[in-house]
């Protein structure tokens, strides 16, 4: 019985998206089965991130409206045999799905996948509704930036009066000079205020971007601080006890030796 | 003349933490304005045990730091006493 995990964040350009494609990809490298789904119909992009978009063929929308089998939809990843995408339409609204709709697809995928990633549009109607219907679990992006945070806790608040088994943070982009020099909020004073669980810190890396130019996830790139730091938030999710170190700190440099520290174990 | 070398008392980021724990607080209150009626109707029954009070004389406020000039958001109570509800000097 796989995991149902929504990312979500309120606020729209927090990297959502990324978030998904870098987690999937590296839950996919821990030797996971994971399926992405957009949600984000009419805008899609997760196809996008993982360089994906010539190989679509059917979308989520036609699969919850039994014009095909699931598994025709699901599109193979080009470096992870077992991770897929599901995507959205580019051509709908984001009430083509129900949520009743989605709920029963996330079920159909649940018993032959470990994780089941959503990726959720901006926004707290409908769209948001839809995406979230079907979890139990969520992420929730945002950047140490005062609108972002705020956004997070409406989001929050929302998902906690829906009864979700667990709702941790992910806090992107950060600038650990920035933080050192008091310009930037740290993970302790977004985690004061927002009182959730961190899942992660990722620092904002130019790598990202060519990563998404590339159409190949940051997490396969061992150069990328940001790319480590979603290993690393692959790692917590399979409960593994990955140290989270202090934004503060040479951020890459400690990311990086952890990692070769624990290969070579 | 004012000292230009002299490093800013707080970096943005800090300004960021304070704007949003007001920011945020007003917001939560928005979402469940009944949070602050219970609260008063709790502060009321613990006080009802200690103290006698008439409490339509009672009034509880919210204040958030632009309309009260404080650092954060403070709760003020005023409660005109009239006397203790019962002798309180056992040991």
């Amino acid at each position: 019985m796989g995991e149902i995990i929504v990312v979500t964040s309120g606020k729209g350009g927090v990297g959502k998206t990324t978030t998904t494609a870098n987690i999937g990809s590296g839950l996919a490298a821990l030797g996971k089965s994971v399926v992405l789904i957009d949600m984000d119909i009419g805008l899609r992009n997760l196809d996008v991130i993982l360089g994906l978009e010539q190989k679509i063929v059917y979308d989520l929308v036609q699969v919850a409206e039994g014009r095909c089998r699931v598994k025709q939809a699901l599109v193979k990843d080009k470096r992870y045999d077992n991770l897929y995408l599901l995507a959205a339409p580019q051509t709908k609204d984001k009430d083509a799905v129900t949520p009743e709709q989605m709920v029963k697809l996330c079920s159909s995928l649940v018993d032959d996948y470990d994780y089941i990633l959503i990726d959720c549009p901006a926004g707290i109607e409908q769209g948001f509704r839809n995406a979230t219907a079907g979890a139990a679990k969520a992420i929730v992006v945002a950047t140490p930036e005062v609108n972002s945070v705020r956004d997070a806790d409406r989001v929050v608040g929302l998902l906690e009066s829906e009864d979700f088994e667990s709702i941790q943070l992910i806090i992107n982009r950060v600038r650990p000079q920035m933080v050192r020099k008091g310009e930037m909020m740290d993970m302790d004073a977004i985690t004061n205020i927002l009182s959730i669980n961190v899942l992660g810190v990722v620092p904002d890396d130019e790598a990202i971007i060519a990563a998404g130019n590339m159409g190949e996830p940051a997490v396969a790139n061992p150069q990328s601080p940001a790319g480590m730091a979603y290993a690393n938030i692959a790692r917590r999710i399979l409960d593994v006890n990955v140290p989270m170190l202090p934004i503060s700190e040479n951020f890459s440099f400690g990311e990086k030796v952890k990692n070769i520290f624990r290969k070579r174990r | 003349m004012i000292n230009t070398t002299k490093p800013p008392p707080e970096g943005s980021g800090q300004v960021a933490k304070s704007r949003l724990q007001t920011i945020i607080f007003q917001d939560r209150l928005e979402r469940s304005p009944k949070v602050l009626e219970l609260l008063k109707s709790d502060m009321m029954a613990v006080m009802a045990a200690y103290l006698d009070f008439d409490e339509n004389d009672m009034e509880i406020d919210l204040w958030l730091p632009n309309s009260k000039g404080g650092e954060g958001p403070t709760l003020t109570a005023t409660v005109p006493v009239k006397g203790w509800k019962a002798r309180s000097d056992t040991t």
